[in-house]
C-alpha cells in the first residue's frame, strides 16, 4: 500500500497510519535478513564470478589487466568443451524426464491414496535425502558395478548372461541423480493433484471416461503447474551435479560440474571456470524459463483469468 | 424454455434397487439393505439428515462407490459389475464439478467425445445442449467466469448432451441462492418432463424435495424410513422423524387409551386429552407420538369455549412476524412447547403477544398419530 497516497484520502486516523507504517516496518525487518544474508552470500560471489570469467590470467596466475571474452569463445570453439556442455543437457533433460514419468503414480497414490499409503510413500521417497551424497553415490557404485549386486542378480536369475557394464557411464549418473531428485519432482506433482477437485475427476468418470482417458483429459492437464515446478528442478539439479557424475560418471563421461572442478582444482584457472559456471547458469536459466514459459502459456488460460 | 434435441422422445430408466447395502471397512454401515424402485420419467428424491446414507446410494447407482450387497437394475439389468463410464448416466455435482481448463462449450462436449462421435456431430449437439439450458452466448468462456446458477447449467447440459435416460442429482442447487434455487428448480423439472428423463436427487432441504419431486423417499441411518408421494409424506408421515424432517409438526408423546370406529382417543404424559380421526396402524396402550402441523392450529383468545375435542390453553412466549405467517410459539402447562403459523392476512385486531394466554384448536382429521423417535 503507498502510504504517501493517503493524505489525498479523507480522515486517515492517525493512530491507523502509525499502525500501517508499522505493519511495514515489520514486514521489512522481517525479510531484511534473508535478503541481506542472499546479497552478502549468494548474489556478491555470483558477480564476482560473472567478473570473474571475463579476465585472463598468464600461466604463472597473475590476472591480465582488462576484460576479455576469449574464456567464452575457448568454451564453444572446442570441441571438447561443446560435447560436455550437450552431455549435461541431455543427461539433465533425461533426469527430469524420467523422474516425471516415475513420479505421477508416486503422486497420485500421496494425493489420493489414504493417509497410510500417502505417509509411507512418502517417507520412502525423502530417505534417500537422509544419507549423505558421497556414501549414497558409493552405494550405488557398489551396487551398479560389473561385479556388484544388480551384475549378480541378473546373473543368478538367468536374466542375463553378461550384465551391461553401467558403472562409469551416463546410465549410472542418470540412475543416481534420478534416485535422489525424484521427491523434488513428485512433492509439487502431488500438490497440484490435491487440489484438483476429486468430483472433477468423477463428472468425467460419470461422463464416460475411463480412468484412463480421465487422467489423459483432466488429472494431468490440471497437474501441469505441479509438473513445471517438478520438472525444472529435477533438471537443474541434475545439471549442476558434481559428486555423482564425479564418483559414478567416472573420467569417460565428465559434466560440467566436473570440468569446473578440473579448471578450478587442478589446473587453476579460475577466470575459465568462471566462464563455464556461468554458462550452466545461463542455459539452465534459460531451459527453465522456456519450459515454464511453454507450459504456463497452455494454463495460462485458466489459471490467469478468462478473456 | 423449448427443447428440440431431435431424437424420439428419450424414454427414462426404470431403476431397481434390491438389498443395496454400503459396510465401510471399519465396520459402519452407510446403507443398510435399501429396496427401492424408480418409475421411467419420475424424479425421485432420497431426503435425509448429512450421514443418512442417502449419498452413499446415489454414488452407489453411479458406480463411485461399490455396494457391500445387493442389486442395481435399469430396466431390469444389473449394473453393479459395470464400471462407472460404461453406465451411462448423467451427474450434477454440489459444487458444479466442471473442468476448470476446458471452455463451456467443451466442458458440454466431454461426454460426447469419450463416446467418439464424430467431430461436426459433437461440436452441433453441444450447442444444441447449451441452448436447451440457454447459454449458447457463453460458449466459449470459462467455467470461472460464470456465476454459480450459470456453472451449474453447463453441468446440466454437461449431463444431457450423450442422453442418458438417468440423470442423478447430488444437492445440486445448495450452493445457490434462494431465488435461484426456486427457479433451477420448476426449470429441472421442466427439463425431466420434456426430455423424459428419470432423476434421482439427493438433499437435506425438504422444501427442494417438496419442489422437485414426485416421490420422496425419506432416509435414517442408511435405511428408508418412509417412501411416498410428496403429499403422501407430508400430511401421513409415519415416524416423528418423518414429520419433523419434513416441514415442521408440534410433537407431543401421548398413549392410545380407546378407539372407537374411526375415532383414536389418546392421553398425553401430562393427562390430557387428544382425538384423532386419521389412519394408523396402533393398537389399544401403545406408547406414540401425536403431530400436529402448525398451520392447523388455530389461535383464539384465552377463556372462549372449545370448538372441538382437542384443545389446550398455552402461554405465548414469542409471536414472530415471517411475512406472509406469524410464528406463535406456546408453552402448555406441563412444559410441551407448540408452535402454530397464521397468515398474517387472516389476523384480525387481536394478535397474540408475548405473555399472553392463547387457546389452541385442532382437527381431529389432522391430528397425526406416529411412531415416538
Amino acid at each position: 500500500m503507498n502510504v504517501a497516497a493517503t493524505p489525498t484520502l479523507p480522515r486517515i486516523e492517525p493512530a491507523m497510519l502509525a499502525q500501517l507504517l508499522r505493519g511495514k516496518a515489520s514486514g521489512v525487518a522481517l525479510v531484511l535478513p534473508a535478503t541481506a544474508f542472499l546479497a552478502v552470500f549468494f548474489v556478491w560471489p555470483v558477480l564476482q564470478m560473472i567478473v570473474l570469467s571475463v579476465t585472463q590470467q598468464r600461466v604463472e596466475g597473475v590476472l591480465i589487466e582488462g576484460w576479455t571474452l576469449d574464456n567464452y569463445l575457448r568454451l564453444f570453439c572446442n570441441d571438447l568443451y561443446f560435447r560436455v556442455l550437450l552431455r549435461t543437457l541431455r543427461l539433465a533433460a533425461a533426469s527430469s524426464v524420467v523422474a516425471v514419468l516415475l513420479a505421477y503414480p508416486l503422486a497420485i497414490a500421496i494425493a489420493r491414496g489414504g493417509p497410510g499409503l500417502a505417509r509411507l510413500v512418502t517417507i520412502t521417497l525423502v530417505a534417500p535425502l537422509l544419507v549423505n551424497v558421497v556414501v549414497r553415490s558409493y552405494g550405488w557404485s557398489a551396487i551398479l558395478n560389473n561385479a556388484g549386486a544388480l551384475a549378480y542378480v541378473l546373473k543368478a536369475t538367468g536374466l542375463s548372461a553378461s550384465p551391461p557394464a553401467l558403472l562409469y557411464t551416463e546410465w549410472a549418473v542418470l540412475i543416481a541423480c534420478v534416485h535422489v531428485y525424484l521427491p523434488f519432482v513428485v512433492m509439487p506433482i502431488a500438490t497440484a493433484i490435491g487440489r484438483i477437485d476429486p468430483s472433477v475427476e468423477e463428472a468425467a468418470r460419470v461422463a464416460g471416461a475411463s480412468r484412463m482417458m480421465t487422467f489423459l483429459r483432466v488429472t494431468f492437464p490440471l497437474s501441469l503447474p505441479g509438473l513445471a515446478v517438478g520438472a525444472s528442478l529435477a533438471f537443474s539439479l541434475t545439471a549442476a551435479a558434481y559428486v555423482m557424475p564425479q564418483i559414478l560418471g567416472g573420467n569417460f563421461s565428465p559434466l560440467l560440474g566436473t570440468l569446473i572442478e578440473q579448471q578450478v582444482l587442478t589446473l587453476s584457472d579460475w577466470p575459465f571456470g568462471a566462464a563455464i559456471s556461468t554458462l550452466l547458469i545461463i542455459v539452465v536459466l534459460a531451459v527453465n524459463l522456456v519450459f515454464i514459459g511453454l507450459l504456463s502459456r497452455r494454463f495460462s488460460r485458466w489459471t490467469g483469468g478468462a478473456k | 424454455m423449448k427443447i428440440n434435441i431431435s431424437d424420439a422422445q428419450i424414454r427414462g430408466a426404470h431403476v431397481q434397487l434390491e438389498g443395496l447395502s454400503k459396510v465401510y471397512s471399519g465396520g459402519t454401515v452407510g446403507v443398510d439393505a435399501i429396496d427401492l424402485a424408480v418409475a421411467p420419467g419420475e424424479i425421485l428424491a432420497l431426503l435425509g439428515p448429512s450421514g443418512c446414507g442417502k449419498t452413499t446410494t446415489l454414488r452407489m447407482i453411479a458406480g463411485l462407490i461399490t455396494p457391500s450387497a445387493g442389486e442395481i437394475l435399469i430396466d431390469g439389468t444389473s449394473i453393479v459389475s459395470l464400471p462407472v463410464h460404461r453406465r451411462n448416466l448423467g451427474m450434477l455435482f454440489q459444487n458444479y464439478a466442471l473442468f476448470p481448463h476446458m471452455s463451456v462449450l467443451d466442458n458440454v462436449a466431454f461426454g460426447l467425445s469419450m463416446r467418439g462421435v464424430a467431430k461436426a456431430e459433437i461440436a452441433e449437439r453441444s450447442r444444441e445442449a447449451l441452448r436447451l439450458v440457454q447459454l449458447e452466448a457463453l460458449a466459449d468462456r470459462l467455467p470461472k467466469a460464470l456465476s454459480g446458477g450459470q456453472q451449474q447449467r453447463v453441468a446440466l447440459a454437461r449431463a444431457i448432451v450423450y442422453r442418458p435416460r438417468l440423470l442423478l442429482l447430488d444437492e445440486p442447487l445448495g450452493a445457490l441462492d434462494k431465488k435461484l434455487r426456486e427457479s433451477m428448480q420448476l426449470e429441472l423439472r421442466q427439463l425431466c418432463a420434456q426430455l423424459g428423463l428419470t432423476m434421482v436427487l439427493v438433499t437435506h432441504d425438504q422444501e427442494e424435495a417438496l419442489t422437485l419431486a414426485d416421490r420422496i423417499a425419506v432416509m435414517r441411518g442408511g435405511r428408508i424410513e418412509q417412501v411416498g408421494l410428496g403429499r403422501e409424506v407430508y400430511e401421513h408421515p409415519i415416524s416423528a422423524f418423518v414429520a419433523n424432517f419434513i416441514g415442521t409438526s408440534n410433537l407431543v408423546d401421548a398413549r392410545i387409551v380407546s378407539r372407537d370406529g374411526d375415532v383414536t382417543v389418546l392421553e398425553t404424559d401430562q393427562g390430557q386429552s387428544i382425538h384423532s380421526t386419521t389412519r394408523h396402524g396402533f393398537a389399544l396402550g401403545d406408547a406414540v407420538t401425536v403431530s400436529i402441523r402448525p398451520e392447523h392450529v388455530t389461535l383464539a383468545p384465552s377463556g372462549a369455549s372449545a370448538s372441538g375435542p382437542n384443545s389446550l390453553e398455552g402461554l405465548v412466549t414469542q409471536a414472530v412476524f415471517k411475512g406472509q405467517n406469524l410464528a406463535i410459539h406456546l408453552r402448555v402447562p406441563g412444559g410441551a412447547d407448540f408452535v402454530c403459523t397464521i397468515p398474517v392476512a387472516m389476523t384480525g385486531s387481536a394478535v397474540p403477544a408475548a405473555g399472553q394466554i392463547w387457546r389452541m384448536t385442532w382437527p381431529a382429521d389432522r391430528t397425526i398419530v406416529v411412531s415416538r423417535a
